[in-house]
């Protein structure tokens, strides 16, 4: 029997009814603190499966699409071409044997056959195959492994938030067990302290079990993955009605705002792009392809300081992205903020260089990548004079003359110089690792394009200068003069067709003629009897000791 | 019973409810730390079978890029052995197409031996892929567990499992607050809320027997 006071009494009463009140909130919350931790279990696991899944079949979609490509059209291909080889010589009898051959050996590949099969250009429709075959369903399992992988993060955090109310409620206990030893107005104090830790883990429970959970609709995943299907295909005003049924669904899926705007991007909607990557950005998608593309779209639309602001963002998150530094250079060229586009071109070769030498010091290599985009840093800068000039190609990228308002002549200037040194850096930097060193006593005062004449008999007669060659050319002539050479200098020619160039036609070599005439050299597909130059720009280009000697374009007609 | 013996009856059930609440929530814990290994080990599983149907791919595609090669050869063979039997094939020609035909043929029976299995040539000549990939997946069925399902289905089952405990628990948190609040009544009311927390402590009880030899 006690000895208190009846005073004492209630109020050991009283906290002994609270702790066990506690006690019973404590058992709730544990047992939603199981069942939280208990769904983001399986949500993170199902976001494993997903995960593999998708990977899996990405890498046999990959493998089997290998096989058709480089195993079944690689041999198709084959067979055609001694066909055609087969028609050269008129052999009928050998014509029909290999079309025989042929047709058989498309048997072995859906990809050789309807629907992918365009006999109208008589090549397979290789993008809309792959998506068919694992480029929409490897995309639908990632999306939902993403979907599944955001599920189990927030009832993860569930699960905590609810750990720390476990923790909470045992504070609010130790108080009350603590008021019970206290004679005082201070254990009204611990009560009262205790009650409100309670009442607030009570409405912080509450907000829990009522907060909606991050859930990515299946009609909206599967409209997304289709609409990534239809944009692999170059399809992208059927890819945009996909995403747009996506993002009816769920208007905040920031991965369908992306794409849908890459799509508005390559149909040439650079305002909707913009609208579309911002919404992106603002729905959650915060990565560097998404402001590199941003600020390329800026750009175009001539809104330089748009694009120079989201570009340093890029850059600042990732600074040796030497395809987004040259961005950078050309936006602040545009804008007539010389002395700043010059900084950037020139820490973008440095990085070049820094990242080549770095690779070749550890025994790799540095990406692919880097060689595209020092291509494409001075494809843009062509690109942006050809538009200055009057005279844009078909493959050119750049904002309208109208919103350049800049010193026309000093842009010109800075370009030019600009493209060389991306060139030779380029050059120099594939073959030996590091910069150019300083030019040489080289010249090459003059470069044409010519046609080599025989004689009904095969002889040379002479060379024919021109800048325009018929279709059906095989064989076109490189004359040149120069001065100053040495022999064993590295010799480098590239040729760039419709702004690209085509590695295949690079020649490498070591310089061999004297040190000063005149030389001639030959672009051919004339050791064949299939193959000819397909119309368009050529641009030839030689190098000597990685410094751009000279270069001269032609045109192959339609 | 006496005020002080029924007060010292509560407190003794106050202390079963707490040992019974303690133990609930050790079995939830092992249950938890069970589904979590049967999960691992259905990962485990998952990744295993995800790595056995890339390779079976990968096998099956390098045999049927070899068997295109003896396809194209062996096709070949067979259209210059019709071509040499057509009235416009010469003496010479059909020479020429006979060293050629020997050849092509060579080099398809060549590719047949060594490059891809032959079990899987069709009666047509075609190759099945399909059957190849089957029982490349089924071999390695043989060395690994690569069936997931049975482990999640056993994770699953344990979550439950540990759930119920975490419920059970609630049960004796009220018992423990009905005797509670038996002891500090002391009218008629303590021998009811005494009554509610002998049987919400019996239903615990049974209901985690329940759990743990049925579950």
């Amino acid at each position: 029997m006690s000895n208190e006071s009846p005073q004492e009494d209630r109020f050991q009463s009283f906290v002994s009814i609270l702790i066990a009140t506690v006690t019973i909130i404590a058992a709730t919350t544990a047992f939603l603190q199981a069942f939280a931790g208990n769904q983001a279990a399986e949500a993170n696991r199902q976001a494993q499966e997903l995960s593999l899944q998708a990977t899996t079949k990405r890498v046999t979609g990959a493998v089997q699409f290998s096989y058709d490509w480089q195993g079944a059209f690689q041999t198709w291909r084959e067979i055609d071409l001694q066909i055609i080889h087969a028609e050269q010589e008129g052999d009928t009898l050998a014509i029909e044997r290999y079309t025989e051959l042929r047709d058989r050996v498309a048997s072995l590949s859906p990809l050789l056959g309807p629907p992918y099969y365009e006999t109208s250009v008589n090549w397979p429709d290789s993008a809309r195959y792959e998506a068919d075959l694992y480029i929409v369903d490897s995309t639908r399992l990632t999306e939902q492994f993403t979907a599944q992988a955001e599920l189990g993060n927030a009832w993860d955090d569930i699960a905590n938030a609810f750990v720390i109310q476990l923790t909470l409620l045992a504070v609010t206990l130790s108080l009350y067990g603590l008021s019970n030893s206290l004679k005082s107005w201070v254990r009204w104090l611990f009560v009262f302290v205790g009650l409100s830790m309670v009442v607030f883990n009570l409405g912080w429970m509450a907000y829990l079990l009522i907060a909606p959970l991050p859930e990515l609709p299946q009609a909206a995943i599967e409209a997304y993955a289709q609409g990534v299907g239809m944009a692999y295909q170059a399809r992208d005003q059927e890819a945009i009605q996909y995403f747009d049924q996506a993002l009816s669904i769920q208007p905040e899926y920031a991965n369908a705002l992306y794409e849908r705007a890459n799509s508005y991007f390559y149909l040439g909607d650079y305002t909707n792009a913009a609208q579309g990557y911002e919404a992106a950005l603002d729905a959650g998608r915060d990565d560097t392809s998404l402001g590199w593309n941003l600020g390329w779209t800026y750009y175009l639309l001539g809104q330089f300081d748009d694009a120079v602001s989201i570009n340093q963002q890029a850059l600042t998150r990732d600074p040796t992205l030497i395809g987004l530094r040259m961005n950078q250079g050309l936006v602040l060229l545009a804008a007539g903020r010389f002395g700043n586009a010059e900084v950037e071109y020139t820490r973008a070769l440095e990085e070049a260089a820094r990242q080549v030498s770095a690779s070749r010091a550890a025994g790799q290599e540095p990406p692919s990548s880097l060689w595209f985009y020092l291509d494409a840093g001075a494809a843009d800068l062509e690109s942006l004079l050809d538009t200055l000039n009057g005279t844009p190609k078909a493959w050119t990228q750049s904002p309208p003359a109208s919103v350049i308002s800049t010193d026309l002549s000093n842009l010109q200037n800075d370009a030019l110089g600009y493209i060389r040194g991306i060139k030779e850096a380029s050059a120099s930097l594939e073959y030996t690792g590091q910069l150019p060193g300083l030019s040489s006593n080289a010249m090459v005062p003059s470069m044409q394009a010519g046609e080599k004449i025989d004689d009904d008999a095969g002889n040379f007669l002479r060379y024919d200068i021109t800048e325009s060659f018929p279709n059906g050319t095989n064989d076109v002539v490189i004359l040149f003069d120069y001065s100053g050479m040495q022999t064993g200098q590295s010799e480098i020619w590239k040729v760039y067709v419709n702004g690209f160039e085509d590695p295949s036609l690079r020649v490498v070599s070591d310089w061999k003629l004297e040190d000063t005439g005149s030389a001639v050299k030959q672009i051919t597909f004339a050791y064949s009897n299939v193959f000819v130059f397909t119309p368009g720009e050529y641009v030839v280009e030689l190098y000597v000791d990685y410094h751009l000697m000279q270069s001269v374009k032609f045109f192959v007609e339609e | 019973m006496s005020s002080a013996r029924f007060k010292a009856f509560a407190s003794v059930m106050i202390a079963v409810v707490t040992v019974l609440g303690a133990a609930a929530v050790c079995l939830a814990s092992v249950a938890a730390n069970q589904a979590g290994n049967a999960d691992f080990d259905g990962v485990t599983a998952s990744i295993k079978a995800q790595e056995a149907t890339m390779l079976s791919e990968i096998t099956t595609y390098e045999h049927y890029r070899a068997y295109t090669t003896y396809y194209r050869y062996n096709e070949l063979g067979n259209l210059i052995y019709d071509e040499s039997l057509k009235p416009e094939a010469d003496a010479d020609r059909i020479t020429a197409l006979g060293e050629l035909q020997r050849q092509v043929w060579g080099m398809a029976t060549g590719l047949q031996y060594n490059f891809f299995p032959p079990r899987y040539l069709n009666p047509d000549g075609t190759y099945n892929t399909q059957r190849e990939f089957d029982e490349e997946l089924a071999e390695a069925a043989q060395r690994d567990e690569l069936n997931p399902d049975s482990y999640f289905q056993l994770s699953d089952s344990l979550r439950t499992k540990g759930m119920l405990f975490a419920g059970v628990l609630i049960v004796l948190a009220v018992a423990f607050w009905f005797f509670n609040a038996a002891e500090i009544t002391n009218n008629r009311a303590k021998f009811f809320f005494a009554a509610v927390g002998i049987l919400l402590t019996l239903g615990s009880i049974v209901a985690s027997l329940a759990v743990q030899f049925f579950f």
